[in-house]
């Protein structure tokens, strides 16, 4: 069986690895889960300083704890990412060499230097990312898919008035979740195939491997463009003509726990983004303190 | 058929086959030194040259999300956790399949001649585009300027002469703003990619026009071969070109 193994990748699919639970942040509306978690990721983007970012980070955390999802599920989370998080903060420490433009030296040995600036911007980069990392494991973790794609077609529908089609975008990242399956099943059917003819995907680098690649690349594509002509044929069968008029047969409300959920969380982040805007050189005047 | 169910079946497939080819990572052709190039964008590009560019864009999107969570959930190596950021991973994508639209709608209607001198202006003005951007955004030393520029224009250079082989080699007009179309979505991935790890000051802006160089243009090229062989398979085209039919 060692010789089929190469071809099954239904085993390296893992994203979207949602854990059945009945914790608070299950029961939430997706729709504020999905406010909570990109508006998480934008202020993680958007702020610049090392409190800021550790109150973000304990905001994470805190909502983890607090909703009896657990901590240890979200630092489990960060394990795969830590060694590559560790890497970049060195490479950010010492190899940047805008970072050493007007800045102090905090320490220095042969060639390495390392200043304020670049020690701030190396915390900053692990802070922004293990924020990050965490929003979307707690959302992945607690929202199923089908939760997912209804929530934002929920949520951008009011754009609809505006002209950007929201169920449209939906059904897309349905029909694409749904055809990852398909797409898996018939790859392992074609590179078998082509292994029976002496294909052999795994040598060379470059233009040479895509010359090997070839066989699958140009087959695959076509198969799914014949079998997308087929669904689409088959969806107008059964009289689907996109978003208008259509209902649902699932239709979420939002529950007091929700908007207190949402309320108490956009009070928390927006206070921790003013802050980050508040404390700036102007005001304080005090090199040391700006940096933190 | 009904436009409208085609163009959302088309998007969600391809954009199925942009994450397939990240998760199982039969997308990263090794290349030297280590890195790896990606056919990821390709489903972009076909999407956006067959369908149109709103489809474009939202195949765009998906390989976008996708990247943006792999960096988050599993990534692979360092450089995958720089996608974390959606400024990197989001923004850039969502531009390829309108760029490569657009290029192939103008190389549709023009002839070849026009189309290469059209082409040219265009690898000069994005130049300067970016050239400009990373003054503004640098505040570093002259040689780096000078790396970067002379990077991006050998990028630029190297994919004209590319082309033109590539075309006589095909020696089919019809297929011809294909292959530019999808060359110009793969540079506008490589160039916001890279521009945008430049701004976060991820990677020094001295090493990216090398990077532009030593992964974009081998990208453009096999994003090139890739579209047009599929397409032409799909629609039909023949090229002159001696040999068996798919």
């Amino acid at each position: 069986m060692t010789a089929r193994s190469e071809f099954e990748f239904s085993v390296k699919l893992s994203i979207g690895q949602f854990v059945p639970g009945s914790s608070l942040l299950h029961m939430l509306d997706p729709r504020v889960k999905i406010v909570v978690c990109v508006m998480l990721i934008v202020s993680a983007v958007l702020v610049g300083r090392i409190f800021a970012v550790t109150l973000l980070f304990v905001l994470v955390v805190s909502v983890l704890v607090g909703t009896g999802v657990g901590a240890g599920l979200a630092f489990r989370a960060l394990r795969p990412v830590a060694p590559f998080l560790a890497v970049l903060a060195v490479i950010q420490m010492f190899a940047i060499p805008q970072l050493r433009e007007n800045a102090v030296i905090v320490w220095e040995w042969r060639f390495l230097h390392m200043t304020d600036r670049s020690i701030v911007s190396g915390v900053l980069l692990i802070g922004r990312f293990a924020v990050i990392v965490m929003a979307l494991h707690l959302f992945s973790v607690t929202t199923s898919t089908n939760q997912l794609i209804h929530g934002v077609e929920q949520l951008v529908r009011p754009l609809e008035k505006i002209g950007v089609p929201a169920h449209e975008l939906a059904m897309v990242v349905h029909i694409s979740l749904r055809f990852l399956p398909i797409l898996l099943f018939e790859t392992e059917k074609l590179m078998m195939a082509q292994a029976s003819r002496g294909a052999d995907f795994g040598k060379g680098r470059g233009v040479r491997r895509l010359r090997r690649l070839f066989p699958l690349f140009v087959p695959m594509f076509l198969i799914s463009l014949r079998h997308a002509e087929a669904i689409a044929e088959s969806m107008e069968s059964r009289c689907y003509t996109g978003g208008r008029g259509r209902t649902s047969r699932l239709r979420p409300r939002l529950k007091r726990a929700d908007y207190l959920a949402i309320g108490a969380f956009i009070a928390a982040d927006g206070a921790i983004l003013a802050a980050n805007y508040l404390f700036s050189e102007a005001v304080w005047g005090s090199r040391a303190l700006c940096i933190l | 058929m009904n436009e409208k169910v085609r163009k959302i079946v088309i998007a969600g497939v391809m954009g199925a086959i942009s994450v397939f080819l990240g998760a199982t990572h039969l997308g990263f052709i090794p290349w030297f030194a280590g890195a790896a190039l990606t056919v990821m964008h390709v489903p972009v590009i076909i999407g956006a040259v067959l369908e149109g560019p709103v489809v474009g864009a939202v195949i765009g999107l998906i390989f976008g999300a996708f990247s943006l969570i792999q960096g988050a959930i599993a990534p692979t190596g360092p450089a995958d956790v720089w996608f974390v950021n959606p400024l990197v991973s989001i923004l850039p994508r969502l531009c390829i399949g309108p760029v490569a639209w657009l290029v192939f709608r103008a190389g549709k209607k023009l002839k070849e001649g026009q189309l290469f001198i059209i082409s040219g202006f265009i690898g000069v003005a994005v130049n300067v585009f970016i050239w400009s951007l990373s003054q503004k955004l640098g505040g570093f030393e002259s040689d780096a300027v000078m790396v970067f520029t002379v990077g991006v224009s050998c990028v630029a250079a190297v994919t004209v002469s590319c082309l033109l082989l590539f075309w006589q080699y095909k020696k089919s007009s019809e297929l011809f703003p294909y292959a530019v179309s999808a060359i110009a979505g793969s540079m506008t991935n490589t160039a916001l990619v890279l521009s945008s790890l430049g701004a976060y000051k991820f990677i020094p802006w001295q090493l990216i026009g090398t990077i532009a160089l030593f992964n974009g243009l081998p990208e453009a090229v096999m994003a090139a071969i890739l579209t047009v062989v599929v397409v032409a398979t799909w629609s039909g085209i023949e090229s002159k070109r001696k040999g068996s039919s798919v």
